[in-house]
């Protein structure tokens, strides 16, 4: 990784963050990169920047349950510091290659049942919302 | 005559050592709709931040939330970060004193993390029912956000992200 400058294996900032007596004190990752391309990409947990290649074709994004996005189990790795997401067009061919962004289920993107990057190098911020119906736009 | 005394953490404990009455649990159970709380207590992520030999390492919570379904007026309040606001009414929200907000009393809770202030329209009215965000602009020290007195949200979904200036002269808009 060339971000990985100690030669550590982690390539990102990491900070403890407090998830409640049974879970404890959990390493996160701030704002790790992950590079996606055409297609259908469905978020894991650990993603928290996608970085959308929109010159091959479009890109729909997946995203997850926002329940256990917050109520977060016990996995690795664990949901990216505050639990954002953030998706970006980082070559610039959104306006011809859309981004779509959809959530899981019946959930929301501001109370929309999707929503697309169809702007060259826009980027949408997504945080769930408390009450675990959806995301909204930050 | 047994004296009851207080042993680690606050139990009473008796004469001998052995821990009785231990605390019982919260009385009160989270909201319904909060499936989040799994430890009864513990909405969003929290994290020690460290603000200075004074205060030291304060858990601060990350960007929590706080929903406002009535029109009015509404003072943010420690521990403050993200206001999201569904009303189909005017709503107008009260900034604090910026120097308050950073040089942060020995309060609880603390400041969010990064200090930010979100208002966010989760109810798609805003375009019907501006959502003003006032800064201490009619009292001195007279703060600003960007120079103007108030910020408004016009649109539909509209979101306003504000952060302390640390010289403490007022706000900053993120747009």
């Amino acid at each position: 990784l060339t971000s990985d400058l100690d030669q550590s294996g982690n390539a990102y900032q990491q900070a403890k963050v407090y998830l409640g007596p049974s879970l404890g004190w959990v390493m996160q990752q701030v704002k790790p990169e992950k590079v996606v391309g055409a297609g259908t990409i469905i978020l894991q947990p650990g993603d928290s920047l996608i970085m959308a290649h929109t010159d091959v074709g479009p890109i729909t994004v997946q995203l997850p349950d926002v329940v256990p996005w917050i109520r977060e189990a016990a996995y690795q790795p664990m949901t990216g510091f505050e639990r954002a997401i953030w998706i970006k067009d980082v070559l610039g061919n959104a306006n011809v290659n859309n981004i779509t962004v959809t959530p899981f289920g019946t959930q929301t993107i501001d109370l929309q049942s999707s929503f697309t990057i169809i702007s060259s190098f826009a980027m949408i911020r997504l945080y769930p919302l408390f009450d675990l119906t959806g995301w909204f736009r930050g | 005559m047994a004296t009851t005394v207080l042993g680690p953490g606050g139990y009473p404990r008796g004469p001998y050592g052995n821990f009785a009455l231990k605390r019982p649990p919260p009385s009160a159970l989270p909201p319904s709709h909060d499936l989040t709380q799994l430890d009864r207590g513990l909405q969003f992520q929290s994290m020690l931040t460290y603000r200075g030999p004074s205060l030291g390492w304060v858990q601060t919570v990350i960007k929590p939330q706080r929903l406002i379904t009535v029109g009015g007026t509404y003072f943010i309040q420690p521990g403050d970060g993200i206001i999201l606001v569904n009303a189909m009414d005017f709503v107008t929200i009260i900034l604090p004193f910026v120097a308050d907000w950073v040089n942060e009393s020995f309060y609880q809770p603390a400041e969010s993390f990064d200090r930010s202030i979100w208002v966010k329209d989760i109810g798609g009215h805003a375009a019907d029912f501006n959502i003003n965000i006032y800064s201490q602009s009619f009292q001195f020290p007279f703060e600003w956000i960007d120079d103007q007195d108030h910020a408004v949200i016009v649109a539909k979904f509209g979101v306003a992200k504000i952060y302390p200036l640390t010289d403490l002269t007022g706000w900053f808009l993120d747009i």
